[in-house]
Formats: C-alpha cells, structure tokens, sequence
C-alpha cells in the first residue's frame, strides 16, 4: 500500500492527537448520580453483584476505548487515502483498440459484432485498477483515439460511446504503427485489441511489438456466417452514343457454400434490372447491364440471397453510381462546307446543330447557342460565347498569334490527364500543315508538335473559353479515324458542359477534391449517415471524405453536386474471424455488473469511511443500551 | 430488553432501512452542483446521502437510553452523533470543488525529417531549453517524429537529451508524418491539467493529414500551436522532372526537356544517360543555375524501336543539401519496325542477308560478336535475334543466359546461324546455348569419318598455378571427351623440361587419360621448344589422317626455333594452333607459331575460356562436323511461314554444320539428305529458338543468297517467330500517389463499346533492386479497369499490359512513371499556410513561443479539488465532540433534577 493522501508523518500528528483526546476521555471518571434508597438491605445484593461485574465493567470500560480509538484510527488512515502500492500492482499502460471496421458491422445469430466488441472493451477498462493509465481508441481505416492515455474510467466509459463502425476495412498496420509510437519504451505497455482481425493478413502483430517491449492482447469476437455482396458497380454513358449507358456489376460470395442471389439495379428507387445468378464459394460473377432502360441520375445495385434470409454483412450488400447528366446542346457551325465536322456532329442525337456560312455571320448571331464553331474562320468581333476554332488564322492576334505555317507535323507530347483526350489517339495522325499558334499566358497545351508549337489547345479569352485546333482537319488523315467524332463532340461537351464522360465511384476512407462554383466560399456536405457538415472553400475547392458508402452532397452557392462513395475494393468478403493461428484469443477482463462493478470502483479510503460509518451507527445503540461506555 | 423494546428496534431498524432505500433511489440519479461560497461543488456520488436513514436508527436508541446523562446532554450527543454520520455520508458522496485548472501539460512536437536543416535543429534545441526553463514544475514531453513519432525519454537526471535525427530502425527521416506525431501527444498529456501541443516543424508532410487532425484535437481538449521551422534553408540543387515526348519516332531527334531546381544561384553538371551510355547527341552540360526552376533541353535520337531509358544526373558544383533528389530517370517506348539484330562473326559478309530483311518489313542492326547486348534492356529492343558465326568464347556466361531470358522470358525469337563458328565448330557443346536451341552438336557423323591424332601441349610453369592450370586440366578432359573412338590424344605438360603426362594413345581409354591429365602440377620455368619438339616426335610416330598440336601457355617466351619448329612440323602435315592465356604472353610469337604450323591462334584473360576454345579447337581440327557437299533441303514438317515458299524449286546448299535433333518439342522443319536438320525449331517459354545449320553467307549458301525468294523466306521466318507484336494499344494511365502507382485503363473498342471481361495483367519493371511484378487488372466500370502497386524503390517504372479474352491475346498497353526520390526531398519551401491553417484550428499561436507554452490563456479544463479529507477530518473532531459530551458530564453537576434521571 502507499499514501496518496496525508503522508505518514501527518498520520501519526493526526492519530497521535485525536487518540491522546479519546484516552483523556476515557480516563477521565464520569461522575455518577448519587441515589438515596430507603433500605439498605433492599440493594444489599445488588451492591455485591456490583462489586463482584466490577472486572468486567472495567474489561468493558477499555474495549470501549478501543473501539473508539479504531473510529479514530479508521478515520485517519482514510485521510491517507491508501492505495495498492506501485510495487505491488504491475501499473500496465494500456492501448485499447477497438476495431470499428466494415466487417465488425457483421451480425453474429442477430447480435451486433460491434456490440459485442464494445462490451468486452467496457469490461476491461471496469477492469482498470486506479492510477493504471489507458487510452481508447478506435481502428479502422485509420487510427482514431478517443481519449488522452488517463486512468479516469468515467472518461474512458464514456469515449466508449464515440466509438462509430465504419465502412472501410481494417487498417493492421495503422494500428500497429500508432501502438508503436504511443507505447515504446513505456514499463508494462499492453495493447488490447479488440477484433474479429479480418484483415490482418500477413501482417504479424506480435514480433513488432514484442520488439518494442509491448505484450499484445488480443480479443477475437465475431463468427462465421453467409455473406453475399456487391464488389464493384459503375454505370457508364458510350463515348459517342451518350443517350446509352451500360452498367457493370460485379458480385461476390464470402461463404464457405455456393449461394443463389437476386440482383436488382434501381434508379429512383424503382427496379429497372433485375437478374437471378448462382455464386461460387468464396467466387465471384460479373454482369454487364446494356442500354439501361429509365436510368436516373443515382443508380444503385442490390444484391440479397433467394432464399429470403438477410446475409451476415448488410452493408456490402448494396453499391451506388452516377449517371452523369445529359443534356441538349445547342451548337452553331460557321462553316463554308466541312463534311467531315457535319459528319462528326450529326454522330450526337443530343446536338441541335445549325450551320452558317462565314460571309452570312455577324457579331451577335448565336447568342442562343451553347457553343459555336469557327471552321478555317475567325469573326472580327468574338462571340461571348463558348467556341471552338478549327485551323483560327485570325488577325489582331485574336485567338492566337500565328508565327508561321509547320510542315507535317505530328503529336508529339499529348496531355493525356484532360478528360478531353481521355479516349482518343492522335499520336499517329498524319498532317499536312498546321498553323504556328503561339499560345498566351495562362493557355493550356493539351498537344504539342513534334517542333514545339500547340496543335490543339484550351484557352479563355475575356472570360469565353475556347478550344482550338491548329490545322485544318481535311488536311491531315483525322478524319478518317475514330477519334475524329470523339474529339469534336468532347470539345462540344467540355465547352457547353454536358460532358457526359464516366464519372468514377469514390472509395471511402479517400479524400476527394471537389471544386466549387465560382463565389461560394463554403460548401454543405451531407452524407449518406445522415450527417452534415460545413467546410470553408479552400482553393475554391472542398475535400471531401466520407466513412460511409452512399452519396455526398456537396451544395454550394445554390449548386449541388454529388458524389457516389463505395466499399473498397480490398474491403473483406468473409465475415469469419480470422483463424485461431492468426489471433490468438486471449480472455478478456472479468465483466464485472451492477453494484459488483459499482463496488469494485470505489477507492479504499471510501471503504474505511464507511466502515465508520456503520460503526458508530452500531456503537451509538451499545452505548445506549450501556453494553458499552 | 423487553417485548416493547424489541419491537420498537425491529420499527426504528426497518425504518432506517425505507430512509436508506428512499435516499439513495431519490439520490442516485442526481448529479448535483452547488454554488457555495463563490464556488462550484459537486456531489460525485450523492446516493452516499443515504446514510442519513441511520437516524431514526440514532433516535431510537435515544429513546430507549440508559446513559445516565441529563436530557440537554442526551440530546446535544445525539446530535453530535447525527451530524458526525452527516458529515461522514457527505465525505462518502465524494464532493469536490470545481475550478478552472491552471496548471499545464504541455508536448513540444519536433520535426526532424530530412527536410530540417541542422540550424533549425538547433534553433529548436533552444527554444526546448529556454521552455524546459519556464516549466517550474509543470509537465513538459517531447516527441521527435519524421517518418514515425517517437517519445524523447528525459535522462535520469531530468535532463533534455540532445534532438537526434531518427535512424533507419525508427523509420529514417525520408519521411513526415505530422498526424501521427499529434496523434501521439495524445497519450502524454498530464490527467486534469490543461493540454498544450506545439509543433515545431517546416509544415511539409508525406504522409496524413495533420489539418484533419487538428479538429480532433481540439474535440480533445488540446490546444495546438506552431513554430515553423525555415531558418537557414540551405543551399538546394535538385533534379525535378525528366520529360520524353509521348511519340519518339526511330532516327528523329527530339527533345529531352529536364527541370532543375536551385534555391539559391549555384553552378552544377548534368549528364544525360540513354540506357547505360551517355546520349551521344547531347550528352553533358555545364549550368550556371539561376534561383528557382529552369528548364533544359536536350537533344537525343533513338536508333532502334523498343524500351529506352533515360537518366539525368545531376554533379553539384556548389553546396547542396540531398544528394538524393540529384537523379531522375524516365522511360519511354519508342514504336517502329520489328527490329532484328544480327550479329555475325564477320560482320561485312553477312550484309546479304541483313538487307534482304531490311528490304522488307525490319529495321536490321548488324553488328560483330564485340557489340554483343550485354543487358538484357539492350537485347530487348529487338524482336528477333540471329547469331551467326559467332563462336563460344565470344559471348560470356552472362550474355548466354541473357539470350535465354530473352527467349524465355521475354518472348523473343533467336537463330543460331551456321558457319565455321557456330554449333559444335564455335564450341557450344554443353553449353546454354545448346540447351536452348532445338539441335544437339554431338553429330553421329564422326564416328565413321576419319582419325585424328591430337597433343595438348600445356604449360605447366609456376606462373601457371591455381585456377590456369585446373582449367587447362579440365579442358583436356573435356577434348578427351570430345574425340571419338578412333581418335588418339597425347598430353604434354611443360615447365623447364617437358614431360609426357599422356602418351599419345586412343581416345577410348578415357578414364585411364582423365586420371593421368589430373597428375599435371604446376612448377619451374616455361621451355616451349622441348615440349613442342616432343609432341613432334609423338606424332610422327603415330598413324591418323589429322595429326593437330594444340599449345597452351601463359608465359613470356623468346625461345628461339619455335617458328621453325612449327614450320617443321606443318611440312611433315602436322599442323599446330596456340593458346595465349593472360595478359603476359608473347602475342606476335604465338601468332607466328598458329600461323607457321597452318592452325590458329587464341588469346584470353580469362581462364575459363579455355575449355571452350580447346573443344572449339577440336571440333574445327576434326572438321567432324561440316558436311562440304552438295545438299537440297527437304521438307521435314509443314510450317505456317513456309507458306509460298516453292522449297522444290530451292537452289542447293553447299554445306552445313552436322548436328542431331533435340528431342520433342523440337521439329525439323527441313533436313538435309542425311536426314539432319538444316532447319529446326523449338518452343522455349514465350519464345522460339530456331537453328539453321547451313550459314547465311556466300560460303554455303551462295547459291541462296540469289534465289528470287531468299528475302520472302527469311522475312516469313523472322516473322513468324519473332516477338510477338500486340494488336492493338490500349491507352492505360499511370500516377503516383503516396508511393503508389495507380494504373487506369479505358478499353473501348472500334465499334464505341466497352470491353468487358478482360483477362488483363500488367507487368511492372523498376529499377535495380525492384523484383518485377505481375498484377492483374481489376475490372471496375464498363471498360474501365484498375490496379494499384506500391513502388517501393525510387527510380522509373514501365507498366507493360496484356489484355486477353479466352486465352487470346486482343490488346497490349504500356505506361512509364517516374518516382525519382522521397517527396520530403522535393526541394519546397516551407508550407507556412499549413502551419498558421493548423493553429487556427488547433486554438493556438503559428508563433509558439517557450514563455507562452505554460500561459493557459483562454482555455479552461474544469479542474476539481476533492473536499473529502476535509470532511472526515472534521469527523473525526466531532467523534471527540461526541466522545465528550457522553464521557463529562457538563449539565446538572449538583443532580438537582433528581427526578429526570435516567435509570428506570
């Protein structure tokens, strides 16, 4: 034992003073009533009596004295407040993880293996002996503690409420690179881990830690079960044809038995797709939906098993994408006769294209339109409007200065990370001749010629975008290719914004940059928990994260934006623990309950109050009843 | 005690107990706070009150009292000892006080990454010390963190040790890692007292997100303030990107632009490397470096088609503070004609054939056996490799296995061509190439054809001690094995004096021969004449249509006679070859004596070599295995490239190298009369190697060196069996994120559709030291396919993809990226946004200074004082009280209320 409060010294002040007061108390002789009784011989026999319980009176006299010397010596040593001494006790300084990861979602026979988990990490920090410091945190993609290393177990119970399931797989050596760097070097560094330890694959907790002079405990909690999910899904717009969309589907069975599933694509809530296939153990089955028939914006996958019954892990049984939205574009050709551009546009059912002819143009014509086209022409006055120019010999150095004519060029360097050029091949494009535009601050380059100057490029004159081809595309062999129809109507799509190109699923746990509209200094995010949450624009752009599959809202200046966030990829199929060679289980804590777990809180010095308590209770009845003095 | 009495205990008793119970349900869910006397209290356990259902209990035992005390006394002692149990119940309700908490625990979080100069290091020492100062008594934890966070222990006497830089076993500097430091200080902090963290850090991190971390943080309670970290910045030169043109056209030059990074005007060399050479175009620049980016340009030209490398290096002239951010690689593919090397003996006659491919459909690299690839990038470049009339010793182990990983691995097509040599005639019994082509050398033929009498004359001088003379003795174990039945070896060894160690005798005592060649011991000088003179007299004596000498040495001879000896002895048809070994041999006269005895001469460093050029020696002396005649090639096995070949109408070849057919799964393709292979093939890996035993030259097939279809034949051939080409090229992309390479493929096809179902796989190459990869691709949307690898070794990465439907190859895909040093090597400045962003969330000061790291400002922590002691110090005074008050009588001394007495 040792001291917390007065120290030994004090003590003894203390004992030494109320006990000399107690014996100069009991020292002292109560003075006694005298009583006159008639007859003498009346009391005779109990005047002997009197004299022969004398010994016993005076046995009484000190037992009571020592009783009230152990009320006074209770009561000090409670002012000492002792405690288990530090020699005695080994004080571990413990890490609890609790894993909060996708699978821990998993319900074992009906019960939460969340639950389960949380239950066990309460009953290990009852568990806690005072002055033996903890700190709670939670793993799963990342490592998120919840408290300070303290040995307040309130504190601790009720960071315990914090702990939130996640849907992104379990990050082994986050855990173990935090345990680590939080225990090294500490005496008696434990760290509990909570987990079913789906996910550990190769990594070996042990040999790390053991290193660093940290004992690991683990507790594995969960159990095998059925689990079908989806693994991957993503609707698509074709590259020319943007009015259809094709879907992928990918599903999986983490079980150790085949299993018969229904699939069911929604949009809006309503099916649109709907498909009964047989899964492998532990396989996989991809589906391609085509042409998918009232596809909204948000479409979602569901998969469930054909017997009726739920599957262990809910939240892999659904996966979510965008569509991106289409829209009717209306485009203005100034032209004196391209077959080839007429061609390409007639591709698009979602242009409505009209035609003029150079001479016919004037300033003000096709403010109606989203986009207009300038073939081997460029007006004098420029459109407030976004435009495309195909071979822009212009004059006043508007759009582009023109330093010369190239002689069969080539692309020699193509900035292949604008969406523009995503699905197209110019590498090999034959060209006769091409104009020496000599870009202006801030243009942007999407493909240069074997000598250095652009030959398509993005730019923005007082405001107006523009997109710019350097040759005239009769002279060279572009044409005749694919690409041609692809680059046409991208550069349509990019410049009136119905690009349609294939927006990517989101993985949760990624930070995702989203970029804002113009004037919006802070966005509202709303994801698919239900949460909300402010974010001041930074860059005119917002990252955004989210630990839950679903879609993100982003609004901002009146705009809203979303986002489809999905499991990961390597996020765990089985749901079964992992293997006893793999997590070694380790008992956990006694669960101590109700006043059992109040009780075994209580420090010593309240014991010994207590005590007191009921001792001079007892005393004050005895002394009445004269048993004592 | 009487019935009544009784009675009246089991009432109060039962009564205390519903008083207890009642408290304590009433009590049990409050958590009362009290403002007392200007404070807060608070009753952390209030169901403790409950205690005061004892004092019915006390109130009963009043009533029933036989103290012999006055009324007032009684009453005064049962008050004492109710407001004793009061006191006590309140202790156990374990109130507190509740105040602001003042003092601090405070963790100083240093940055010690590489990107941290050594001032600033000390700067940070300083202001450790100068906080340490200020302290008094308060908690003060240091964490150092780079890559990892570690704890900085305080030494035993309380004592700030030294901030170190972290070494590799924690994780090295190459790295910064500010989440995790301020993850880490959360488990360092004091319990009760206010939470202070500053970082003392240039603000650029690899790795987290230490502005996520932040609102954490401060939902914890701790307050984090900054310090950056950029006294001092040091001299910086850096190399930040190497960039090639996304098409590089074979033989046109193009522009290699390379980024340098200087923070101050400095002076550096740059050298260009392309592949392992510097670039011939452009190879070296002198720079007087401005502050800040500049850009260069470089020239360069690729002569063949395939993978080529290129690597900037950067020599700083002035000081620099990374030597690691000095090199940057980059690698592109460079499209054009299948190319095919050939490499022939005598390169000037073999110009035949290399046009007749270079008419076609190839670009034809022609070179002698001295420009052998010696790199496996080097050899790759090619789609079809021939090897004509390149003997053994000219091509290393090395180069031997890298023709066999070229064909096995790679996928390439090789040709063994023949002449005087190639196959058995070069020496490549037993070797890798033999296991590798579809032809074995060891022909049948010599065993009915004619004899050979052979003496090694080997030198056995002390010069020749160790590895020399073991070598020697093997490769005459080796000829012994090599000859035939009718064949007859001698083996001289020689030093001072000659001495016989075989006599000339057949071949076909090969054990008793092996055993003799092993007693060879080195000693003594180096005498030429005698021994040669010796194998002279051998072989007169000996009857065989070939008689050959084959003289060893490593020695410097100035013997005279020796030429006219070999002279001699040619006259007599004995013929005699040399063998130089070492750097010390006298060349000229060696030369004189291969040339005088009508043989050849060899020369080499190598010990090694020697074997080969013994059986090589031995195979061409024998000429066992040239077949000098007339012969028409037949048809042995239909083959796809044959296909409008008239083979009937074939002109004859004039000779040939003899050799037998490996087992399956090789096939002749054509054979000569004999039936042995002219033409043969073999599947090996993803590869074809193929023999063509006649040679390509005017010698055995000048008559099909004019054949109308001598260029379509060799064209079909290369063709069929070269590399295989890929269908079509599917743009895959590759980026670098958090040392990860993230690979995205778009596959759609001519017709506008997604391709769907691909079996892809993507093989990854890096740098020395870095194992290739095989990973697959990952489908994830219509046509879209992902796979992501972890490039653990700084250097430039190709991504080569093949993408299959059952089993068929449709289309390839190919991406390169650079990862070229740590980012904490990316010559930044520091990222001071980062840190002020990071102290407005955190609550604290983007100054942090020691005086105020203990200040606890604004922020409040409830703190609370428990007030308990004071109580049952107070218990124990009103136990006194109460001991008093029943121990001295204090009222009615003189008994004058007689009659309130309390005995009954």
């Amino acid at each position: 034992m040792e001291l917390a409060g007065l120290g030994l010294g004090q003590l003894a002040l203390v004992f030494g003073g109320a006990g000399l007061a107690t014996l100069a108390l009991y020292l002292l002789k109560l003075r006694r009533r005298q009583v006159r009784v008639p007859f003498v011989r009346l009391w005779a026999s109990a005047t002997e009596q009197a004299q022969s319980s004398q010994l016993f009176s005076s046995l009484k006299h000190w037992l009571s004295f020592l009783l009230a010397l152990s009320i006074v010596a209770l009561l000090s040593l409670a002012l000492g407040d002792p405690r288990p001494a530090r020699s005695s006790v080994e004080r571990h300084a413990r890490l609890l993880l609790v894993d909060a990861s996708v699978t821990m979602q998993a319900l074992d026979a009906g019960r939460p293996r969340l639950g389960e988990a949380l239950e066990r990490a309460r009953a290990e920090i009852e568990a806690l002996e005072p002055g033996e410091p903890m700190l709670l945190a939670q793993v799963d993609g990342s490592v998120t503690p919840l408290t300070a290393l303290t040995d307040d177990r309130d504190a601790l119970l009720a960071a315990l409420d914090q702990v939130q399931g996640s849907d992104l797989p379990l990050a082994p050596e986050a855990a173990l690179g935090f345990a680590r760097n939080l225990l090294a070097g500490q005496s008696h560094a434990e760290l509990v881990w909570i987990s079913d330890f789906i996910g550990l694959g190769t990594v070996d907790p042990t040999a790390p830690l053991a290193r660093d002079g940290i004992a690991l405990r683990r507790i594995v909690v969960g159990g095998p079960g059925r689990n079908v999910g989806v693994s991957a899904f993503a609707v698509r717009r074709y590259p020319l044809d943007k009015s259809r969309s094709q879907a992928f589907v990918e599903l999986h069975n983490g079980g150790d038995r085949p299993e018969r599933v229904e699939l069911d694509v929604l949009a809006d809530e309503r099916v649109i797709e709907h498909q009964s296939l047989d899964l492998p153990a532990h396989g996989r089955a991809q589906r391609v939906f085509d042409a998918l028939a009232g596809a909204d914006r948000r479409v979602r996958a569901h998969v469930r098993l054909a017997d009726g019954t739920a599957d262990a892990l809910a939240v892999d049984d659904r996966a979510v994408a965008l569509l991106p939205e289409r829209r009717r574009a209306r485009v203005l050709a100034v032209s004196d006769g391209n077959l080839y551009l007429e061609a390409a546009l007639l591709l698009d059912e979602y242009l409505e294209v009209h035609t003029q002819r150079p001479a016919a143009y004037r300033p003000g014509h096709g403010a109606d339109y989203d986009v207009v086209i300038f073939d081997r022409f460029v007006p004098d006055e420029p459109p407030q409007l976004p435009s495309i120019y195909l071979a822009p010999e212009g004059h006043d150095g508007f759009p582009f200065p023109v330093k010369g004519v190239l002689d069969r060029p080539y692309f020699a360097a193509i900035e292949r990370s604008d969406p523009l050029l995503r699905f197209i091949a110019l590498d090999d494009v034959n060209i006769g001749h091409a104009l020496q535009l000599e870009p202006q601050p801030g243009d942007r380059v999407l493909g240069r010629s074997d000598s250095g100057p652009p030959l398509l490029l993005r730019a923005s004159r007082a405001g107006v975008p523009l997109l710019a081809l350097a040759f005239d595309v009769r002279d060279s062999d572009l044409p005749l290719r694919v690409a041609w129809p692809v680059l046409i109507i991208g550069m349509i799509d990019a410049l009136a914004g119905t690009d349609a190109a294939y927006l990517d699923t989101e993985r949760v746990g990624e930070r995702v940059s989203v970029r804002l509209p113009a004037g919006a200094s802070e966005a509202e995010l709303r994801f698919a928990d239900g949460r909300r949450s402010r974010q001041p624009a930074a860059a005119a752009s917002v990252q955004v994260q989210a630990t839950r599959a679903g879609f993100v809202s982003v609004r901002a200046a009146g705009a809203e934006q979303l986002l489809a966030f999905n499991l990961r990829p390597e996020t765990p199929r089985s749901v079964a623990p992992a293997t006893p060679s793999q997590a070694a289980a380790a008992p956990a804590a006694p669960a101590a309950r109700g006043p059992a777990r109040w009780l075994r809180r209580q420090p010593p010095w309240l014991w010994l109050v207590a005590a007191v308590a009921l001792l001079l209770a007892l005393e004050w009845l005895s002394y009445q009843r004269r048993w004592t003095l | 005690v009487s019935r009544r009495e009784l009675v009246a205990l089991l009432g109060a008793l039962l009564l205390s107990a519903a008083c207890v119970t009642a408290l304590y349900l009433w009590l049990l869910p409050l958590t009362p706070r009290l403002v007392l006397f200007g404070a807060i209290h608070e009753l952390r356990s209030p169901a403790a009150g409950a205690l005061l259902g004892l004092w019915p209990l006390l109130g009963w035992g009043l009533l029933v009292s036989l103290a012999d005390l006055p009324l007032l006394q009684r009453l005064l002692s049962l008050g004492a000892r109710g407001s004793l149990l009061a006191v006590l119940a309140l202790a156990l309700a374990q109130p507190s006080r509740i105040s602001d908490a003042t003092r601090v625990s405070a963790v100083v979080l240093v940055d010690v990454s590489d990107s941290i100069t050594d001032a600033d290091l000390g700067r940070a020492q300083r202001w450790l010390q100068a906080a340490q100062a200020r302290a008094a008594g308060q908690e003060l934890q240091v964490v150092t963190f780079a890559a990892h966070a570690r704890v900085l222990r305080p030494t035993d006497a309380g004592a700030l040790p030294p901030l170190r830089r972290h070494g590799p076993e924690h994780g090295g500097g190459a790295a910064s890692d500010l989440q995790a430091a301020l993850q880490l200080s959360y488990g360092l902090f004091a319990p009760g007292q206010l939470r202070h963290a500053v970082l003392l850090s240039d603000g650029l991190e690899t790795h987290g997100d230490v502005l996520a971390e932040a609102g954490r943080a401060a939902s914890l309670g701790v307050r984090v303030g900054t310090l950056a970290l950029q006294a001092g910045r040091p001299a910086e030169l850096a190399l930040r990107a190497l960039e090639l043109p996304d098409r590089i056209m074979v033989g046109r030059t193009f522009p290699v632009r390379v980024r340098v990074f200087a923070s101050r005007p400095g002076k550096a060399r740059l050298r260009l490397y392309q592949d392992a050479a510097l670039n011939a175009l452009d190879p070296l620049r002198e720079l007087d470096l401005p502050e800040g980016e500049t850009e260069l340009r470089f020239e360069s030209v690729v002569r063949i088609a395939g993978r080529v490398s290129y690597r900037a290096r950067l020599e700083p002239l002035a000081e620099d503070h990374f030597a690691s951010n000095n090199e940057v690689s980059a690698t592109a593919v460079v499209p054009g004609k299948p190319s095919v090397l050939l490499v022939d003996g005598e390169p000037a006659r073999a110009t035949a054939l290399a046009q007749a491919l270079a008419v076609g459909e190839y670009a034809v690299d022609l070179r002698g056996p001295a420009a052998l690839p010696r790199t496996l990038a080097e050899l790759e470049r090619h789609d079809f490799f021939i090897l004509s009339d390149v003997a053994a010793d000219q091509l290393s182990g090395a180069q031997m296995e890298l023709i066999e990983r070229y064909v096995r691995d790679l996928g390439g097509g090789f040709l063994m061509a023949g002449g005087e040599h190639s196959f058995g005639l070069g020496g490549y019994q037993n070797t890798r190439l033999e296991r590798l082509l579809p032809v074995r050398m060891d022909s049948d033929r010599r065993r009915d054809e004619h004899s050979l009498a052979l003496a090694l004359v080997i030198d056995s001088s002390g010069s020749m001690a160790g590895p020399k003379l073991e070598l020697a003795k093997e490769a005459a174990r080796a000829t012994a094995e090599l000859l035939g039945p009718d064949d007859s070896l001698g083996v001289i060894g020689f030093s001072g004096r000659p001495e016989r160690m075989v006599r000339m005798q057949s071949a076909r005592n090969r054990v008793k021969i092996e055993s003799s060649i092993g007693q060879l011991a080195a000693q003594g000088g180096t005498a030429i004449v005698p021994a040669l003179e010796m194998a002279f007299q051998d072989l007169l004596s000996t009857r065989a249509r070939i008689k050959h000498v084959i003289l060893l040495t490593d020695g410097v001879s100035q013997e005279s006679g020796l030429t006219e000896l070999a002279g001699a002895m040619r006259s007599e048809a004995i013929t005699v070859s040399s063998v130089g070994l070492g750097g010390d041999v006298n060349r000229s006269l060696l030369q004189n004596v291969a040339n005088q005895g009508g043989g050849r001469a060899y020369f080499t460093n190598d010990p090694h070599n020697v074997p080969r050029i013994f059986m090589r020696e031995t195979t061409a002396v024998s000429r066992s295995s040239v077949v000098e005649e007339l012969i028409e090639a037949h048809l042995a096995e239909p083959a796809d490239f044959l296909k409008g070949i008239e083979l009937g109408h074939a002109p004859l070849l004039r000779g040939y190298v003899a050799t037998q057919l490996a087992p399956r799964p090789a096939q002749a393709i054509l054979v000569s009369d004999l039936g042995e292979p002219l033409l043969a093939r073999g599947r090996v890996g993803l590869g074809w190697a193929l023999a063509w035993t006649p040679d390509v030259k005017a010698r055995w097939s000048a008559d099909w060196l004019r054949w109308s279809q001598f260029a379509r034949f060799w064209g079909q051939l290369v063709r069929e069996h070269m590399r295989a080409r890929p269908l079509r090229e599917l743009g895959m992309g590759a980026t670098l994120v958090d040392g990860e390479a993230r690979l995205s493929l778009d596959a759609l096809d001519q017709d506008d559709s997604f391709m769907n179902g691909l079996d892809s796989r993507v093989r990854v190459e890096g740098p020395a030291g870095f194992e290739p990869v095989t990973l697959p691709l990952q489908q994830v949307a219509p046509g879209r396919y992902l796979a992501r690898v972890r490039l653990p070794i700084h250097g430039a990465y190709t991504f080569a993809a093949e993408h299959r439907r059952d089993g068929q190859l449709l289309a390839t895909s190919r991406a390169q990226l650079g990862h070229p040093y740590p980012p904490e090597y990316d010559p930044r400045p520091p990222d001071l946004e980062r840190l002020t962003r990071l102290a407005e969330l955190g609550g604290g000061s983007a100054l942090a200074t020691p005086e105020a790291l203990f200040e606890p400002g604004a922020q409040r922590l409830e703190s609370r004082t428990p007030l308990w002691p004071w109580l049952v110090g107070l218990a124990i005074g009103l136990f006194l009280l109460d001991l008093l008050l029943r121990r001295v009588r204090l009222f009615d001394r003189d008994f004058r209320s007689e009659s309130r007495g309390g005995f009954r």
